[in-house]
């Protein structure tokens, strides 16, 4: 196993398509002037059905773009389909999403780590 | 000048002869009203006056994005606008990428002027932009326009707005339909039809500049931690997120919200739980451009069973609200009108209320057998209403009378039908209740638009007692807040009115409004002037959005629209909600339009601006174009409703 850390996919069914990851990436990389997802070293490509979205990663070296903690890619995706960390790591994540997902349907939405469920329940008053 | 934000430019399509051309965004529009929603009013006012028919060469479809369109905030949100076919504004706002794209393309506004003799479509990609012969996509539904145009054209990424059969066969209120299932713009597909435009594919790879980008960034994070499902202090972040519609009909029940049976009850059984409805129709998360909720689109499909095979988005229509107005206890049958009408770009809108119209009208003997092609139309039959909005699409039979609209085709019936026609300014309701929550009866009333929840949205408001003590409101959130009470109702709905246009002319989905994002403007406003540049203060950007809204009304007003076209359905006015005792309306109404036009700085007896309102928001133009066609001498009384 290899211990080096990159941006990585936890499964393809857990990516909406929202492009997050691109939009960021591509603002980091054009140092905070502007959005240009055409540019950004990640692609998520979108079959026209709608069926699935693929994220296509084009990182050669480990992520020169963080902020603090994860690079913007991975804080910025709403369901937890990006992560950044090692191939060890990633299959261990891999193994808690699919048995997660049998357990619980509205993990097929999301990762359980990145929202550990069940979330701080809401009182009725705070509506 | 330099442009942040904005991208400076407006396309310009004469589908008559085929030119397009482009210009420079005015300067004085975009800092007066921002973008999108507010920009595109300020355009169709200028450019088709009362003289145009909806229908006449002279009407302009617009389709806008905004400044902050194609950042992070801008969430492909789009506004399509044109004259409505009653003469009102036709707008509406859709997600997805569309409105992303035609920005990196480097536009904010694409304005399509007159007819095309045949079908036509047209292709944006960044400067290169041309109209191509449409009758291979003409009679196509909305997913196979979008698929033969990403073949033709070989870019995979490409987004496409297009016009499904409702809009070609010029059905009332059709909507343009976006790629994966976003829709918007009711009237807006029947201009688009009218105009003989099949689809507009865009694809763009231009950046869009950012003034501060640290600032932006900051500005961002801070508004990102509203929607973390850890921290939120807002229940409609999860529930948007996984609860799904079906959790919103069990609030509606408990509330009275729901509109069964064509809004004769307030109760309706819902079939499945949220954990079921997840486990069985729910397969993966589906977003608009860098949506901050996990997922609040999300994909369903119906993998086996009647409707096997059918797919698509899955947001509030279906499950808690097309359902009960006509009766129907069958998801499938549910599911697989979302999809009809998404391929069709129909009106669900329509589709319902007309439906549910004419089903009271069957089951109180108004209409027969020989009315309806022999059809029996009686609610909870889920397969008579699934064929007869087949018919709507088709105009085909009875369908032909429905494709008009619920307010026309009762008067074609005719025999006091009229009473059960649930529409605003002659257009179809939308699933909001009324006789529970007096905002949104008086919101709804004084639209622009037609019926939009859009436009004031969240309908449910904060607990007062969330909202910091410092927090300097233009309303008692105490008094406002009660939902049963006319008490202070203009103030809020004008506060909610005018923050909204503000939203919706950045653009950002007005699902963001949550927690304290809908009565602290703050955050909005470091968005704002970090992505392009401007420093105007909160007391300006607030204005902003009441000088969009003001000149919507200057709009209507000058179509002929005065105040008693600003009204709901009588059955909300006269009838109770009988299974939680909630009283009709009544003389509430009033009271609260006198309350709102009065704070607007509006007549109360015409609801038309007055002339030191309008100078007082800058809007010269229009005192000038009122003073010219004598609108505020006239005695037009309205009757548009």
């Amino acid at each position: 196993m290899s211990a080096l850390i990159k941006i990585a996919v936890v499964s393809a069914d857990l990516c909406s398509g929202c492009r997050s990851c691109e939009t960021w990436c591509s603002f980091v990389l054009a140092k905070g002037k502007g959005f240009r997802p055409e540019e950004s070293r990640i692609h998520i490509e979108t079959d026209p059905q709608g069926v699935l979205n693929i994220p296509h990663i084009n990182c050669l070296e480990e992520c020169q773009l963080k902020h603090e903690g994860d690079p913007i890619c991975v804080e910025m995706c709403p369901t937890g389909c990006l992560i950044y960390t090692d191939d060890e790591d990633l299959e261990s994540k891999r193994a808690l999403w699919e048995q997660a997902r049998q357990d619980q349907p509205l993990f097929r939405l999301i990762v359980p780590w990145k929202y550990p469920y069940p979330w701080r329940p809401l009182k009725r008053d705070e509506l | 000048m330099s442009w942040h934000g904005w991208a400076g430019r407006v396309l310009r399509v004469d589908l008559a002869t085929g030119r397009i051309s482009t210009e420079e965004l005015s300067y004085q529009k975009a800092r007066d009203f921002i973008g999108c929603r507010g920009l595109n009013v300020a355009y169709l006012y200028d450019e088709v006056g009362p003289e145009v028919g909806p229908f006449d060469q002279g009407n302009k479809l617009i389709f806008g994005a905004g400044p902050l369109e194609g950042t992070p905030i801008g969430m492909g949100r789009v506004s399509v606008l044109t004259k409505h076919p009653n003469r009102f504004l036709g707008e509406g706002g859709a997600g997805g990428h569309w409105s992303a794209e035609l920005k990196f393309a480097g536009y904010d506004l694409l304005i399509v002027e007159n007819k095309a003799e045949r079908p036509v479509w047209l292709l944006i990609v960044d400067d290169k932009v041309e109209l191509r012969e449409a009758s291979h996509l003409w009679g196509r539904d909305t997913k196979e326009k979008h698929a033969i145009i990403r073949e033709e054209t070989g870019i995979a990424g490409i987004h496409v707005a297009s016009v499904g059969m409702a809009g070609e066969n010029l059905v009332a209120n059709a909507k343009v339909q976006f790629t994966l299932d976003h829709s918007g713009g009711k009237g807006c597909g029947t201009i688009m039809g009218d105009k003989k435009l099949a689809a507009v594919a865009v694809k763009g790879s231009g950046m869009v500049t950012v003034a501060h980008g640290d600032r932006f960034l900051a500005a961002y994070r801070n508004f990102h931690k509203t929607f973390d499902l850890n921290t939120t202090r807002d229940a409609f972040v999860p529930s948007w997120s996984f609860n799904s519609a079906n959790m919103l009909l069990e609030l509606f029940n408990e509330n009275g919200w729901v509109h069964a049976h064509n809004a004769q009850m307030g109760l309706f059984e819902p079939m499945l739980n949220d954990v079921e409805y997840m486990d069985k129709y729910v397969v993966r998360p589906e977003s608009s451009f860098c949506c901050p909720l996990p997922a609040c689109g999300r994909r369903f499909e119906i993998k086996e069973g009647l409707f096997a095979g059918t797919a698509g988005d899955e947001r509030e229509v279906g499950f808690a609200q097309a359902a009960p107005i006509v009766g129907i206890q069958s998801y499938p049958h549910v599911i697989k009108f979302r999809d009809m009408c998404n391929r069709a770009g129909l009106d669900e809108d329509q589709a319902m209320y007309s439906i549910a119209w004419a089903m009271e009208c069957y089951e109180r003997g108004i209409i027969n057998r020989s009315d309806t092609d022999g059809m029996e139309l009686r609610f909870g039959d889920a397969d008579a209403f699934l064929t007869m909005v087949d018919k709507i699409i088709r105009r085909e039979g009875f369908g032909d009378i429905l494709a008009l609209g619920v307010a026309e085709a009762a008067k074609r019936i005719g025999k006091g039908s009229e009473r059960f026609a649930l529409s605003i300014k002659g257009k179809e309701l939308e699933r909001m209740p009324q006789r529970n929550g007096y905002q949104m009866a008086l919101g709804l009333a004084v639209s622009e638009g037609g019926p939009d929840h859009t436009r004031w949205y969240p309908p449910y408001p904060p607990n007062p007692k969330t909202i910091p003590a410092d927090m300097d409101l233009p309303f008692d959130p105490f008094k406002a807040f009660k939902t049963r009470s006319p008490d202070d109702k203009g103030r809020l709905v004008r506060w909610l009115y005018d923050s909204r246009a503000i939203v919706e002319s950045l653009p950002s989905c007005v699902y963001m409004i949550r927690a304290m994002l809908g009565i602290d403007f703050r955050p909005w406003l470091e968005l704002f002037n970090s992505c392009t540049g401007e420093d105007g203060d909160l007391d300006d950007f607030i204005q902003k959005g009441t000088r969009i809204v003001n000149l919507e009304r200057a709009y209507i007003v000058r179509e002929g629209f005065r105040r008693a076209d600003d009204t709901i359905p009588r059955r909300m006015l006269e009838e109770p909600v009988k299974e939680h005792n909630i009283p009709p309306i009544g003389d509430n109404l009033e009271i609260m339009k006198d309350d709102y036009y009065q704070v607007r700085g509006w007549d109360k007896e015409t609801a038309i601006p007055k002339e030191e309102t309008l100078r007082g928001l800058g809007l010269i133009n229009v005192v000038e174009d009122f003073k010219r066609r004598g609108i505020w001498e006239s005695t037009e009384e309205g009757g548009h409703a």
